[in-house]
């Protein structure tokens, strides 16, 4: 008698315990969800290209969308087709591949195509713009002189320069002081995760709380169960005592 | 009992067929791909496999467990054949099997 007391009592703790259990779960991913809905705050400060990433590693999540500022000379142009902005319009990019001064090399979106040539002449061109991750999707068909999606692991095999991960859309360009012109593309705005990713982890709040539930409703399911089988018992007695 | 025989049979098949996308197709794509794009377009799998269907099969399979008056382990495994694909599948087959 008094094992089977105890025995209910550690049955009674498991089922609180594996409630809690799933029950702070669902919390967590509660978290997670209104954490999901903060804007990214994006740090718009200046700073230098070589502060932030590293040439052939892969681009630092902290440091996609910052402003940064980039020297260098462009070793050859691409178009990249197809390529839309923030807001929406699509067009046919001019991206430049620039030598760093630091020795590395990186894509720059420069602008709507076609741009100034800045290949020739001399002096760095400095460049301020903002460094994007790059894109996994193609835009366009693989052909010499085009990028389909703005990736440089797609030209790899036509340099020796050591390239940086992601690519800049560039703001401005100036070369000795003198700004390039040029219809420059619509940068992306800081934004929200994907949107999506809220609903995923109310979702998943939805099924552990669920489960908890369930674990809290397990030492009652016997109980039931036998409830609903004494009613029938009854009812099938009961035609025989009548007939009796 | 054959209503809630019917609605786990349904429940069955749709949570066995959001499954066999969700470890097939999203977690591949999420977990072995790079590709982010792809990944956001795939949102809806986890999503509706975690916000209506799941929830929906787990009712279901207990309704049948209480009206079958099956015992406990087998409402247990009933609710986590929802979690693992083809499982679901199986659970359906012998359902319909004990009940001919």
């Amino acid at each position: 008698m008094h094992q089977s007391k105890f025995k209910t009592f550690l049955a009674l703790c498991g089922v609180l315990i594996i409630a809690a259990g799933f029950a702070s779960l669902g919390m967590w991913q509660w978290d997670r969800a209104q954490l999901s809905r903060q804007t990214i705050k994006i740090d718009t400060t200046l700073v230098s290209l070589e502060s932030i990433a590293q040439p052939r590693i892969a681009l630092p999540s902290a440091a996609t969308l910052r402003h940064v500022r980039v020297e260098g000379t462009y070793e050859t142009t691409f178009l990249a087709p197809n390529q839309e902005d923030a807001r929406g319009v699509r067009g046919d990019w001019e991206v430049g591949l620039l030598h760093t001064k630091s020795g590395g090399a990186i894509l720059i979106a420069r602008g709507i195509a076609p741009m100034p040539s800045l290949i020739s002449g001399t002096g760095n061109i400095s460049v301020n713009g903002i460094l994007m991750p790059h894109q996994s999707d193609n835009y366009a068909p693989k052909k010499q002189g085009v990028l389909a999606r703005l990736d440089s692991a797609l030209i790899l095999n036509q340099t020796a320069l050591d390239l940086y991960d992601g690519y800049i859309i560039a703001q401005s360009e100036t070369r000795g002081g003198v700004e390039i012109a040029g219809a420059r593309i619509d940068p992306p705005k800081p934004r929200t995760a994907v949107p999506g990713f809220y609903w995923q982890h109310i979702s998943y709040v939805v099924i552990w709380w669920l489960m908890g539930a369930i674990v809290v409703f397990l030492p009652f399911y016997n109980r039931l169960v036998r409830s609903r089988v004494q009613p029938e018992s009854h009812a099938d007695e009961q035609p025989k005592e009548t007939r009796a | 009992m054959s209503g809630a025989i019917l609605r786990y049979r349904v429940m069955a098949w749709v949570a066995g067929v959001m499954s066999l996308l969700l470890w097939f197709v999203y977690m591949p794509v999420k977990y072995l791909f790079d590709a982010p794009d792809l990944v956001s377009k795939l949102t809806w799998i986890p999503m509706i496999h975690g916000m209506p269907i799941y929830p929906l099969y787990v009712l279901a399979a207990l309704n049948l467990s209480i009206k079958a008056k099956y015992p406990i382990t087998k409402m247990i495994g009933f609710i986590l054949a929802g979690t693992l694909p083809v499982a679901s599948f199986i659970a359906e087959r012998r359902v319909v099997t004990e009940n001919k």
